[in-house]
């Protein structure tokens, strides 16, 4: 089981998860990850062919609420909530430059 | 104030029963608990907020809800501390966490809400790691919880401060969360009681999600019969949290277990739990425990977690990856924001900056971990295969059921540590969860409680408290609250 963790490989992720991360906090998470990752080896050992992989688990069912129109009373709670606002319009910086 | 009994040692049904008689008010018992928070809390740092006239004024409430014949139950006008990844209404909410610093929140967790229809008074807010990442407290973004038995110690965490509050009488009962053991680890370390429900037993709505298919809300207090006493007033099906469900028992099946009927159970022992992985004062305590219900008549036998050996990394696989999904919503748009963002020019630059400045280092550990354990070309040699490992577990766990009634297990490999100890090396903070991850991954229920029950009072600093858990089969309380309280009412002195 390859875990090739390197410097490239973890600004990817940080960049990935919108993380900024400083060169001190890159080089500290590179050695540990190389040494988190080294103990999920032992998984690999585990036969788990003879086993349907299914990522969702077993044994579930869906839960459906009922269909019916509701009010949200929370609305104005929540925009309260916000850091800036227009009214009760959500202000942001510009996604593009 | 003399009329109060030592708020130390004071517990839920003893305080109800002296409110009910009218020893005192639930004013003058409130005052008393502040009183005993100004004096403990510089040296413990159990809280992160304290609402001194909220409380104050809520007691008064219950004091003339009870004057007035109009009493809400059992909890009313009792001082509960609450984890602060829990929404109160218009109280800030931080999670532990520099990223939500000025986050108040804007509704009440469900748990909150059932909490107040139940009468109860909000002592305040308690210390944790941060989201509840960690084994130690020592992640919180503001500052250590220290052991209240021996202040260079942790606590145990994640719910450090619920544990270590109670533990020091700053708190009748507490709100934990339990993802890989943070309401169980904490408890066994400080020496109380604390209860990871069946997943699904107790809404999770209002509490901050880290990890969904493994969070549970969970009490703690400092007798069995407290701890069921909240747990009996959080939980139930909830149309806010889909996974909820209502118990399959009554009430009574919990508050008043049948403790005769509960001898005739059987206990099993994971042989796997047994081999090199607890120091010897865990080991000699959980001999001691394990006789003792042998001696109650209880019929004890070991029975085989063949996968349990592969929790730990199933569990710290499985758990960033879904860290990694719960914490995206963190952004710096939808909540509170640090000033460091607030110049940012470009959208991109609210999230590098918020999230980089705002997450502590174990945060961001997990998020870069469970990124790359779903990366495209890793997902099924991590992801997957932990997943798989998981569902192997569960069915260990379903074998060892039709044998037993109730598993019997240690709960943290060793005694509280001291502050520090850990901190340089992430691999060996995870290996304090390795009895406790595995009831999140299956989902069962664990009442965590101390071999040398609370009350007698029989911890020190030269003797540290250790704990074992009871397991449960899914949705079955009341069998491990009835051994609990058999345990508990015949080794209390």
């Amino acid at each position: 089981m390859p875990a090739p963790i390197d410097r490239d490989i973890v600004r990817h992720m940080a960049m990935l998860a919108r993380i900024q991360l400083s060169p001190a906090e890159e080089e500290r998470l590179e050695r540990d990850l190389a040494n988190i990752l080294s103990y999920f080896k032992e998984l690999q050992e585990v036969p788990t062919d003879t086993h349907p992989i299914d990522a969702r688990g077993e044994s579930l069912r869906n839960v459906f609420r009922e269909d019916e129109e509701s009010e949200n009373t929370n609305r104005q709670k929540g925009t309260n909530a916000f850091p800036h606002k227009q009214k009760d319009l959500l202000e942001v910086p510009p996604v593009f430059e | 104030m003399t009329k109060i009994p030592d708020i130390k040692t004071l517990t839920i049904a003893q305080a109800h029963t002296d409110l009910e008689k009218g020893a005192y008010t639930a004013e003058e018992l409130n005052a008393a608990l502040l009183d005993h928070i100004g004096k403990t809390e510089p040296a413990v740092q159990a809280y992160l907020s304290i609402y001194r006239e909220e409380a104050l004024a809520e007691a008064r409430a219950s004091d003339e809800r009870r004057t007035a014949g109009k009493s809400l139950g059992p909890l009313d006008g009792i001082p509960l501390a609450i984890k602060d990844n829990i929404l109160i209404e218009g109280r800030i909410a931080t999670g532990g966490s520099k990223i939500l610093e000025n986050y108040v929140s804007a509704y009440d967790a469900t748990v909150i809400s059932k909490l107040k229809d139940a009468g109860a008074v909000f002592s305040g807010k308690t210390n944790l790691d941060e989201f509840g990442m960690g084994s130690s407290t020592e992640n919180s973004a503001y500052h250590v919880t220290h052991h209240p038995l021996d202040g260079e110690r942790v606590p145990g965490g994640s719910s450090g401060g619920s544990a270590a509050a109670v533990a020091s009488g700053m708190a009748l009962g507490a709100l934990g969360t339990d993802t890989g053991g943070s309401v169980r680890l904490p408890s066994s370390m400080c020496g109380v009681v604390a209860l990871k429900p069946t997943y699904g037993m107790v809404s999770r709505s209002g509490q901050m999600a880290m990890a969904a298919s493994l969070n549970q809300i969970g009490p703690l207090a400092k007798t069995v019969e407290d701890v069921a006493l909240i747990f009996n007033t959080i939980r139930g099906k909830d149309p806010l949290d889909a996974m909820s469900a209502d118990a399959p028992w009554g009430e009574e099946a919990l508050l008043n277990p049948d403790t005769e009927a509960a001898k005739k159970l059987t206990i099993g022992i994971p042989e796997e739990y047994l081999g090199d992985g607890m120091s010897d004062e865990v080991r000699t305590a959980f001999e001691v425990a394990r006789k003792r219900f042998e001696k109650m008549g209880v019929t004890v036998k070991s029975v085989s977690l063949p996968h349990a050996k592969y929790a730990l990394a199933c569990y710290y696989l499985i758990m960033p990856s879904e860290v990694m999904a719960d914490m995206a919503r963190l952004d710096g748009i939808r909540y509170a924001r640090t000033s460091q963002a607030e110049e940012a020019k470009r959208l991109i630059d609210i999230y590098l900056t918020q999230r980089g400045n705002g997450f502590g280092p174990e945060v961001k550990r997990r998020i870069i971990l469970g990124t790359f354990a779903l990366s495209s070309g890793y997902y099924d040699a991590y992801y997957n295969k932990a997943q798989a490992v998981r569902q192997l577990l569960k069915k260990d766990f379903d074998e060892a059921f039709k044998q037993v009634d109730v598993i019997l297990a240690p709960t943290t490999p060793t005694t509280a540590f001291k502050i520090g100890d850990k901190t340089d090396d992430p691999l060996q903070m995870y290996l304090c969860d390795i009895f406790t991850v595995t009831l999140n991954l299956v989902g069962a229920p664990g009442l965590a409680m101390p071999v040398e029950p609370f009350l007698n009072q029989a911890y020190s600093k030269e003797r540290l408290p250790v704990g074992f858990q009871l397991i449960g089969k899914w949705f079955h309380e009341p069998d491990i609250f009835g051994l609990g309280r058999l345990y508990e009412k015949t080794y209390t002195k």
